[in-house]
């Protein structure tokens, strides 16, 4: 199941329509709690779209190094097996990552899939410059407060 | 077609993510706290997203409140990462614990309702707000 995709194919500016209807579901007995007027989610909604000027669609790639940067910081307090869990191809890559100390990069390798993509041996390189949020915040879960 | 985060697998894998993602968000608003407070940058217009008073729950808490309510899959975390990434780069904006909340909130919401096939309506996602 290839999910990495973000958006799938839709790259226009709205929603695109599910697949099938959107199932509302009866309101959780356990969320009933609160009181936040919906007006308010919905002006924060606006707001948020309009603030990243409707971009909602992630490609693959980018999702991927998010998805890495995310996992590389999984890989230090949480167990290898929930990791190996993972069924999208990005997470086979970071399954196999690691860091290699002398080429201060990412080395990993795809595992042969049905996919299109089989990049042998792609190296990750570690750039300070990957995101404001996640450079600033490396190896925060080494730091002992991730659980 | 199965509920994303209805099997075990699955919430164990998005708590992980939960884990993660809030420890990421809490050192960078710790540290965007401190630069506030000590003045060393402008401070960013208010936002609909900012709160009078920083929220008592802790980023982790309200993280893992929305993964266990409001149901979506473990790879919205990670586009709420990448939405929140583009919405500090295209604003000037500085996330502190003022705005922190809602602007999870928000990006989890829009995650979920671009990329999984089922979500909640707007009115449920306010009652998970809290």
């Amino acid at each position: 199941m290839a999910r990495g995709g973000g958006g799938g194919g839709a790259t226009g500016g709205v929603y695109p329509p599910p697949q099938n209807p959107p199932t509302f579901h009866p309101l959780h007995p356990h969320a009933q709690v609160g009181g936040v007027p919906t007006h308010e989610v919905n002006s924060l909604e606006l707001e948020f779209l309009f603030s990243i000027n409707f971009a909602l669609h992630v490609p693959t790639d980018v999702y991927e190094r998010y998805y890495a940067e995310l996992a590389n910081h999984m890989g230090v307090g949480v167990p290898p097996e929930l990791l190996a869990a993972n069924t999208c191809d990005c997470a086979r890559f970071v399954e196999h990552i690691a860091y290699d100390e002398e080429s201060q990069a990412y080395t990993g390798a795809w595992l042969p899939s049905a996919s299109t993509r089989q990049h042998e041996n792609a190296t990750l390189h570690r750039t300070p410059a990957l995101t404001p949020t996640i450079a600033m915040c490396r190896h925060a879960v080494a730091g002992g407060d991730g659980g | 077609m199965a509920t994303p985060g209805s099997n075990a697998a699955t919430m164990e894998r998005g708590k992980a993510f939960v884990q993660v993602l809030s420890c990421v968000l809490s050192r960078l608003v710790e540290s965007n706290d401190a630069l506030a407070a000590s003045g060393g940058v402008e401070v960013p217009p208010i936002t609909k997203f900012h709160a009078l008073r920083p929220p008592s729950i802790s980023i982790l808490d309200y993280c893992t409140r929305i993964h266990r309510y409001a149901s979506c899959s473990p790879e919205c975390f990670v586009l709420a990462l990448v939405y929140i990434d583009r919405l500090i780069q295209r604003n000037n904006l500085l996330l502190t614990s003022l705005n922190v909340h809602r602007i999870i909130i928000t990006a989890v919401m829009l995650a979920a309702k671009f990329f999984d096939d089922q979500y909640f309506n707007n009115a449920y996602y306010a009652k998970v707000r809290g």
